[in-house]
C-alpha cells in the first residue's frame, strides 16, 4: 500500500480505497488486494528488459485515468457495426460489456439447452464461485509479475466466464463484446473460458470503441483453458478507437490431445501490446496461433509471443501476418520453449510483414530455446514491401494500381482472414483491410 | 493494328532492343523467333509497358494511339494483352477473384458475379480444367506447365485485341501444347492479332502464322511470309542466318 496518496492518480486512489462487494467470494476479494499491494508494490518493467525491446511500459500507466463506470443501456456501439461482426446478433449467445456492466444482448435457446454458460464474471463469481477459482488457481499469469500484470488484476471489476461441460458440441459460436468505457477511463476486462473434456466450441470476442480527445486504456485478460481432447476456436477482433492503449494477454492452458486455435486481429487502439501463450503441459495437444494486424496512422503495436512445450509429443503452430502503413510501427517478439522431456515437439513460429508506406517500420525477432533433442522446430520472419512484379503483372490485365494494391495486401492477409469461421466477421476484416489500403 | 519504328530500349545501362521495325494488320498472326539473348521476350514486355525496360528511341502505334504514351493498364484496357513467360505468384488472391476484377475494369457496367464465373467455367471446361482452378491462388505453387495454361485462361476470358505469347510452350508437355494451341486458334478472328515468341518452331505448327521473324542482336533481321522461315531455323539452326547478319553488317 503506498504510504501516501497525495501523487495518485484518480484510479490509483480509488484502487487504495477499495473495499470488496457484500456478494464478492473471500478469495477473489483477497486476490484483488493481493494485486493492489503487488501494483503498489512493483515498477513498470524496465526497457532494459528484453521482453520490452521495442514496447513501451509507460504507454499502459494509470497516470491521467479514471475507472470506466457503468453506462445505461447499450449506447456506444452501432448496432449495425455488431451486426456486421457477429451477423445476427437478436438470435446468437451474445453478451456485451460496456465499462464494468454486463449485458445479455440476446441468448441462444441451443446453446443453453446444450449446457453451455455464457454469463459475466460477477455472476459466474456469485454463481459458480468455486468452479471459477479452480480456473483461477491455473492461470498462467500472476499479478506479481510486474506492474502492469498487477494493474488489470487489481482492477477486475467484470468480464466473461463461458463453460461448455464435458463432451458437448456448442452448436453455434458464442460472442462476447468489450466496449471501452467513456473517454479517460480505464476498463480490465477478464474472459475465462472452461472447454471441459471432449468437448467443442468457438467463440468470438470482440473488442469495440470509438475515438475521444482524451486517452483510455483497455487491460484485457483471456485464459483458456483446455481439458482433454477439447476443441476450442478463439476469435479475437480488436478495433477500439485511435486513442485507447491496449494491453491484451491471451493465454491457453492446452490438454492432452486437446485443440486450441487462436485467431487474433488487430486494428484499433493507438498503443498496443499483445501477449499470446500457448502452454503444452500435457501430451499430444495442439495449438495454433495465428495473427493479423493492420498497422496505421502512428500506432504501434508490439506482439509477443510464446509457445511453451513441457510435454512431449505436442504440436503449435504459429503465423502472424501484418501490414504497416503511414507512420505506423510494428515489431514482434515470439519464442518456442522445448523443455528437455519434451520429445517429439513439433513448433513453427513464422511473422510476415507488408510495409504499405515509406514511413512504416517493423522489427522483428523470433526465437528458438530448444531442451530436448527429438524434435522439428523452425522459425523465420520477413518484412517486405508489396512486390513490383506482382503489381505490374496485375496491372498488366487491365487492373488499375490501387486495385491491384488492394488484391495483393488482402491475398496476404488471405491466410489468416480466411480462418475466421464466420462469414459476416470474415467480411468484416476483409473490408477493413480493403478500406484503408490507399485510403 | 501494331505499327513499331525503330524501337529501342535499355535495361541496366545495357541496349537490349537497337532499332525494332515490325508491322502486325489486323487478323494476322506472326510468328518471331531467335536464339538466347537476341531481344524477343524483350520486346514483348516492353510492349506490355514493364517499368523495368526503359525506351530510349522509336515509336508504336497501337490503333492510331500512341502506345508507348500509355500506362501498362492502360494498354491491357484497350486490348493489349501479354501471355508471361515466367507469370508471378500472388499468394491469397483467387484466380476467380483476379479474373473478375481484370474483367470489370474494361468495362462500364460490371458483369454480375453469377454470370461472369459462368463464363469464366466455360473457358476453363474448355481448357481442360476442373471447375476448383477459379478458387486456386493466382499462380502459387503452380508448375510451370500449370502457370501457361493460366495466361491462356486470362487470355481466353479477357479476349483481348492484340495478345503476345512470350515462350508460351517451354514448360508444356506435348497434351498441354495441344489444348494451349486449340484454344488459341479458336482465338483467331479477322479483328484479332497474334505475336508468337518462341524460341522452337514447335508451337507455330500448332499455331501456324502468317508471318515469320528472326530476331538477332536486338532487331529484326529477317521476314518471311508464311511458315517455311521458322521450318528452315527448325533444320538448320540459327548459325546460317547469324553468318549472313554478320556479312551484311560488315559490308
Amino acid at each position: 500500500m503506498p504510504a501516501t496518496t497525495q501523487q495518485l492518480s484518480p484510479v490509483e486512489r480509488k484502487l487504495a480505497n477499495w473495499q470488496p462487494a457484500a456478494d464478492v467470494p473471500d478469495w477473489f476479494a483477497q486476490q484483488r488486494r493481493d494485486a493492489r499491494d503487488a501494483y503498489f508494490d512493483s515498477a513498470l518493467p524496465d526497457r532494459s528488459d528484453e521482453a520490452w525491446h521495442y514496447g513501451h511500459p509507460q504507454h499502459y500507466t494509470l497516470d491521467d485515468l479514471d475507472i470506466a463506470h457503468a453506462q445505461p443501456g447499450f449506447n456506444g456501439i452501432r448496432y449495425e457495426r455488431i451486426c456486421g461482426l457477429t451477423g445476427q446478433p437478436r438470435r446468437i449467445a451474445c453478451l456485451s460489456m460496456v465499462g464494468d456492466n454486463v449485458a445479455e444482448i440476446s441468448s441462444s435457446t441451443p446453446l443453453r439447452d446444450a449446457g453451455v454458460t455464457v454469463m459475466s464474471l460477477r455472476q459466474a463469481l456469485a454463481l459458480r464461485g468455486d468452479q471459477l477459482q479452480d480456473y483461477w488457481q491455473r492461470e498462467l499469469l500472476k499479478a506479481d509479475r510486474d506492474r502492469l500484470t498487477a494493474s488489470h488484476y487489481a482492477l477486475i471489476d467484470n468480464g466473461f466466464y463461458v463453460h461448455v461441460p464435458a463432451g458437448v458440441t456448442a452448436p453455434e459460436p458464442i460472442h462476447l463484446i468489450m466496449e471501452t468505457g467513456e473517454q479517460g477511463s480505464v476498463v480490465a476486462p477478464h474472459v475465462i473460458i472452461g472447454a471441459e473434456k471432449g468437448s467443442t466450441s468457438t467463440v468470438f470476442v470482440h473488442y469495440l470503441g470509438s475515438t475521444y480527445e482524451k486517452r483510455n486504456l483497455q487491460l484485457g485478460q483471456l485464459h483458456a483453458h483446455l481439458d482433454d481432447a477439447a476443441k476450442l476456436s478463439v476469435v479475437k477482433v480488436e478495433h477500439v478507437g485511435l486513442n485507447t492503449d491496449i494491453l491484451t494477454q491471451e493465454l491457453a492452458n492446452v490438454g492432452r490431445d486437446a485443440k486450441y486455435v487462436s485467431v487474433a486481429v488487430h486494428f484499433g487502439g493507438k498503443h498496443l501490446r499483445h501477449e499470446a501463450v500457448a502452454n503444452h503441459a500435457q501430451p499430444g495437444g495442439s495449438s495454433e496461433l495465428l495473427g493479423m494486424h493492420f498497422v496505421r496512422d502512428r500506432q504501434r503495436y508490439d506482439f509477443q509471443t510464446t509457445q511453451v512445450h513441457a510435454a512431449p509429443e505436442c504440436a503449435s503452430n504459429l503465423l502472424f501476418k501484418g501490414a504497416v502503413m503511414d507512420r505506423g510501427r510494428a515489431s514482434y517478439q515470439g519464442i518456442i520453449q522445448v523443455h528437455p522431456h519434451a520429445q517429439k515437439t513439433d513448433a513453427y513460429q513464422t511473422n510476415r510483414t507488408l510495409l504499405l508506406s515509406p514511413e512504416a517500420r517493423a522489427d522483428s525477432s523470433p526465437q528458438l530455446e530448444i531442451l530436448a533433442n527429438d524434435v522439428r522446430c523452425s522459425h523465420g520472419s520477413t518484412v517486405a514491401n508489396v512486390d513490383k512484379d506482382q503489381i505490374f503483372y496485375l496491372e498488366s490485365r487491365g487492373i488499375r494500381a490501387a486495385e491491384a494494391r488492394r488484391l495483393i495486401v488482402s491475398g496476404f492477409m488471405a491466410e489468416i482472414a480466411d480462418r475466421v469461421p464466420l462469414a459476416t466477421a470474415r467480411d468484416y476484416v476483409y473490408n477493413y483491410v480493403l478500406d484503408r489500403v490507399n485510403e | 493494328m501494331l505499327k513499331i519504328s525503330g524501337l529501342k530500349a535499355v535495361v541496366e545501362g545495357m541496349e537490349i532492343l537497337k532499332g525494332i521495325d515490325l508491322e502486325v494488320k489486323p487478323g494476322e498472326v506472326h510468328g518471331i523467333m531467335g536464339p538466347n539473348g537476341s531481344g524477343k521476350s524483350t520486346l514483348a514486355r516492353v510492349l506490355s509497358g514493364d517499368p523495368t525496360y526503359a525506351v530510349t528511341g522509336g515509336e508504336v502505334d497501337y490503333c492510331g494511339q500512341d502506345l508507348l504514351a500509355m500506362a501498362p493498364d492502360e494498354r491491357a484496357r484497350t486490348g493489349l494483352f501479354l501471355a508471361f513467360q515466367y507469370p508471378v505468384e500472388v499468394p491469397g488472391v483467387t484466380i476467380g477473384n483476379f479474373l473478375r476484377t481484370a474483367f470489370n475494369s474494361r468495362r462500364e457496367e460490371e458483369l454480375s458475379a453469377m454470370e461472369f464465373y459462368g463464363l469464366l467455367l466455360n473457358k476453363v471446361r474448355e481448357l481442360g480444367l476442373a471447375d476448383q482452378w477459379v478458387n486456386r491462388y493466382l499462380n502459387e505453387g503452380f508448375s510451370g506447365g500449370e502457370k501457361k495454361r493460366n495466361e491462356i485462361l486470362q487470355m481466353m476470358v479477357l479476349e483481348p485485341q492484340l495478345c503476345i505469347l512470350d515462350e508460351t510452350d517451354s514448360g508444356l508437355d506435348v497434351d498441354a501444347l495441344k489444348i494451349v494451341s486449340e484454344g488459341v486458334n479458336k482465338m483467331r478472328s479477322p479483328e484479332r492479332s497474334i505475336i508468337i515468341v518462341t524460341h522452337y518452331e514447335r508451337l507455330l505448327e500448332y499455331i501456324v502464322p502468317d508471318k515469320c521473324h528472326i530476331m538477332l542482336e536486338g532487331r529484326i533481321v529477317l521476314s518471311e511470309d508464311g511458315i517455311d522461315l521458322a521450318r528452315r531455323i527448325d533444320e538448320q539452326g540459327y548459325e546460317h542466318v547469324k553468318q549472313q547478319y554478320a556479312a551484311q553488317t560488315q559490308a
